[in-house]
């Protein structure tokens, strides 16, 4: 489940960081691309076409130049003058003279003033007469001062521009100079400013097609383009033929045209749009595959690390995390495992620090009964009690110096004979001081004698029947009755006084060692015993139904 | 939320994902929906036209015609001419089928009987000239001003027959000496074939009331025919080959397949004028010749200036030059440009009205002919 969520946010952050900027910065650099191109490409256009507008405003200056060299020149004045104009070589001489820087970009030719053709540098047919009152000459004799421009508007004649000035003398028109230019002369007039990619357009003042080259013409540009000025359409825009650029030619009232093709056609959009979609959709799946493998790799360890936390939960502490990975998740596993190792030993520590002070307790209990001064006195006092003559007493000490010496001994373990016999030697003390008042028995198999037992255990449960049990009681009896119990080793400690009474068994049954006077020897007993041995062996204590009560002291049978 | 401010620190809720995946779709839309920007309008007054300075008009001639009348109209007025061109019944059909609605101010062209049929059509206008105009052909409502005049004529190849065997007279075409050799239109497809044959049979019948004499003297034979047995006759004297155009009839005699044709004289002229050997004969007997007209539509949006443009092409400018450099005949009386010939009034009324019949015999007798015969 958690690794669900990891993915998802790596990946989210992967596309974040590599699609967004992808695509962003893509829509921008296209953008900013295509307005520079477009800039870049209207830029051309309009310097070509003020470059062809130009050009051809000032061939068409030369011919104007010309054609009134023309109209003013005496050969000429002097031929047109004359009411049968004779063409002969001189005016051809002339004619061609002030001509020939126009040779290759248009003809000229002389008329009569009825409008016959006089000379021409025109090698093929040139038209025999136009009309005067109609076209370009009727205009040319209304200016007089002027040249008129005109599109040719012979159908037949294979000029498409003409101009024409009326030759004056005194007032009177006598003659026309016509210029022509055709196509070819267009086409070399424009090749100097313009390429065979562009679409070239000559129109008149209204808009009708004087010229159009082969890209023009097949896509019917003047025609597409009247057809637009007519409608009062938009002509700036571009159309799916391309962008057009109008110039008026000087002052002539023609216009060229220059089109080109649309640079961004929906195609190219639709093409560079593609590309950078295909490069998201590649980004989009490599961000999948890497995030993928990425998690995969971040969270492999935190699984195995959660593994070992699982084990150890349950109490194992030597599950480990296995890695030898060199980055922060590698750190994190060894440190795991130097915790885990500090902590078992920790524990083991713990443990060892307990039984230490068990034992030492233990060891303290038994030295409350190690009085080693009161020995050495109890020797003197037996020594003096002889030396004084008075026997008692030296029994009385030196059987408490044997008790004594027991505890001294520095032993914690004995042979059960040796506790009997200790307790053989308290009973002689106590025999005297009671002055034998009651009777003391013991029974034990012969077997038994070298069980191993804590050093003073069976004193002190004597002691206690005898001083609890007893108590001021003449005649008293305490039998000590020792047995084997499969394998616990039972002492069982009956005297015939009073019953023990029910707190105490009470007490002893709930381990409540709370010291209680008198009673001290009973508890310490319980404890050294279940200390060594386990809460299932100790003390237990019922009184009798015939009177008196028992106490059993209960061991595991040991033996050297 | 999203936090990454603290080092280390890094959650992306639900939500938020979410949100990023929209983001990015929404980027896509907008990548896909990349646009050249607009370029605003400026300068764009410049090019404007106003409507008093346009004339749209609807012209069933060849752009040999029109262009340069046109043109010369332009640069005379300053008024923009916007063209639309086609055949005589296409034009006049749309004319027709535009009822008032139309986009044409003036039809220019169509020969006088088709403007006369469609005269519902047009508004009523008296050219400026109309006074120095033949009134042969006058509209009777004054729908139309007559342009120029088409008499039909006939062509001969020089190289295969001299001018003495040159065709006079309608009466000789039928002659017999002809036979088979005559290059002539289909008058169901060609509007100036069936004015042709119409001719024939106007002069053929009434040769009683023509006011010249015939060299010939069997012309007087053909009095006593009748309409379908001069048919007859001149399907005889084709041998019922028949051409599918116009434009055929000058093509087969310049190449010699047939010896004579019937055509206009605007295209021997044409034709003679660009050096094929042919020549041009008037009928003596008589010929018709048809005007083409102009009309103003009905309903034109720039009456005024279609006025002007009637004038114009009435006026002696273009009369003159249609005459002289045009290969057509001027229908001005005060200009002596063309030769005068031995005309008849054709009867327009008739020609309409007895259409369909007489194709429809043409028909017949031309299946007749290529079934039996």
């Amino acid at each position: 489940m958690i690794r669900k969520s990891f993915k998802r946010e790596l990946l989210t952050a992967f596309i974040l960081v590599a699609i967004l900027p992808l695509l962003i910065s893509g829509i921008f650099l296209i953008r900013a691309f295509r307005a520079r191109i477009s800039q870049n490409y209207e830029k051309l256009a309009l310097s070509q076409i003020q470059a062809a507008a130009s050009e051809l405003d000032s061939k068409i200056s030369i011919f104007k130049y010309d054609m009134n060299a023309l109209a003013s020149d005496e050969v000429i004045l002097e031929m047109l003058g004359k009411n049968n104009p004779l063409t002969g070589s001189r005016s051809y001489r002339r004619l061609f003279t002030l001509t020939t820087d126009l040779r290759d970009y248009g003809d000229f030719t002389v008329y009569d003033a009825d409008g016959n053709s006089l000379i021409s540098t025109s090698s093929g047919d040139a038209l025999s007469s136009m009309p005067t009152y109609f076209g370009i000459l009727k205009e040319a004799l209304d200016t007089p001062d002027k040249i008129a421009i005109r599109k040719t508007q012979d159908y037949e004649d294979p000029s498409l521009i003409q101009m024409a000035c009326a030759v004056m003398k005194n007032r009177a028109c006598i003659g026309y100079v016509v210029a022509s230019l055709d196509a070819d002369n267009i086409s070399s007039i424009l090749s100097s400013t313009t390429d065979s990619s562009l679409k070239i357009v000559i129109l008149d003042e209204y808009w009708d097609q004087i010229y159009s080259n082969e890209r023009a013409k097949s896509d019917n540009v003047a025609w597409d383009l009247r057809n637009r000025r007519l409608n009062g359409m938009d002509l700036t825009q571009p159309t799916e033929s391309g962008i057009f650029f109008i110039r008026e030619i000087g002052d002539t009232k023609l216009s060229v045209v220059i089109g080109k093709e649309n640079l961004f056609t929906a195609d190219v959009t639709k093409t560079m749009a593609r590309v950078m979609l295909l490069m998201a959709a590649v980004s989009m799946f490599l961000c999948l595959l890497v995030a993928e493998a990425m998690s995969a790799y971040l969270t492999m360890p935190i699984r195995k690390l959660s593994k070992a936390m699982k084990k150890a939960e349950s109490g194992d502490l030597s599950a480990r995390v296995d890695t030898n990975r060199k980055d922060e998740l590698g750190q994190l596993g060894r440190n795991y495992n130097k915790m885990a190792g500090e902590l078992q030993n920790y524990m083991e520590l713990e443990i060892q620090k307990q039984k230490e002070l068990d034992e030492r307790t233990i060891a303290m209990m038994q030295a409350q009964l190690n009085p080693h001064f009161l020995y050495n006195t109890l020797d003197t006092m037996k020594w003096t009690a002889k030396t004084k003559g008075v026997p008692e007493i030296a029994t009385l000490s030196s059987s408490l110096a044997i008790i004594l010496r027991m505890a001294i001994s520095g032993k914690k373990f004995v042979k059960l004979e040796d506790e009997i016999n200790l307790v053989n030697y308290y009973i002689t003390i106590q025999k005297i001081r009671f002055s034998g008042n009651f009777s003391f028995d013991i029974e034990v198999p012969i077997e038994l004698e070298d069980c191993i037992v804590p050093k003073l255990i069976l004193q002190p449960v004597v002691e206690n029947a005898i001083v609890h049990g007893l108590r001021d009681k003449a005649g008293g009896q305490v039998f000590v009755n020792i047995y084997d119990n499969e394998g616990t080793l039972t002492i069982e400690v009956s005297d015939d006084g009073v019953g023990i009474a029910d707190e105490e068994i009470k007490r002893i049954e709930e381990r409540n060692h709370k010291q209680e006077e008198g009673h001290l020897g009973l508890y310490n007993v319980d404890t050294i015993i279940r200390l060594y041995y386990g809460d299932d062996y100790g003390i237990r204590a019922r009184r009798l139904p015939e009177g008196g009560s028992m106490i059993t002291v209960l061991l595991p049978v040991k033996r050297d | 939320m999203f936090k990454a401010g603290k080092k280390g620190k890094f959650h992306l809720s639900k939500k938020v994902s979410i949100a990023v995946l929209i983001i990015i779709v929404l980027i896509f839309a907008l990548v896909l929906g990349i646009d050249i920007p607009q370029k605003e309008n400026n300068a764009q007054d410049v090019y404007s036209l106003s409507e008093d300075n346009k004339l749209i008009v609807y012209t069933a001639h060849k752009p040999e015609i029109y262009e340069p009348i046109l043109q010369e109209f332009e640069e005379e007025t300053g008024i923009w001419v916007e063209v639309v061109s086609g055949g005589t019944s296409q034009m006049l059909e749309l004319i027709a089928s535009e009822n008032g609605n139309s986009g044409a101010d003036i039809m220019f062209g169509g020969g006088v009987d088709s403007l006369d049929s469609y005269s519902s059509y047009f508004e009523p206008y008296v050219s400026k000239y109309a006074s120095n105009l033949d009134a042969s052909y006058a509209s009777a409502n004054n729908a139309y001003t007559v342009f120029s005049s088409l008499p039909t004529v006939f062509i001969y190849n020089t190289k295969l027959i001299n001018y003495n065997e040159r065709p006079k007279s309608w009466s000789m075409l039928l002659s017999g000496t002809y036979k088979g050799e005559i290059a002539f239109a289909d008058p169901c497809t060609s509007g100036s074939s069936y004015t042709a044959m119409m001719t024939m049979l106007q002069v053929l019948t009434d040769s009683g009331e023509s006011s010249s004499r015939s060299e010939d003297a069997s012309s007087l034979a053909y009095n006593d025919l009748s309409e379908d047995e001069l048919l007859d006759l001149f399907m005889d004297n084709l041998q019922g080959d028949v051409l599918d155009s116009s434009t055929d009839v000058v093509t087969e005699v310049i190449a010699g397949r047939k010896t004579i044709g019937i055509t206009t004289e605007e295209v021997a002229r044409k034709n003679i004028a660009k050096g094929a050997s042919i020549e041009m004969v008037y009928p003596e007997d008589g010929t018709a010749a048809l005007p083409d007209g102009c009309a103003i539509v009905k309903g034109a949006r720039h009456l005024e200036n279609a006025k002007a443009f009637i004038d114009f092409v009435s006026g002696r400018q273009v009369q003159s030059y249609l005459s002289e450099y045009q290969f057509r005949r001027s229908v001005r009386t005060d200009l002596d440009t063309s030769t005068s010939i031995n005309v008849i009034i054709y009867d327009i009324d008739k020609a309409t009205a007895g259409r369909a019949d007489i194709l429809d015999k043409w028909n017949k007798l031309r299946d007749s002919f290529e079934g039996g015969h």
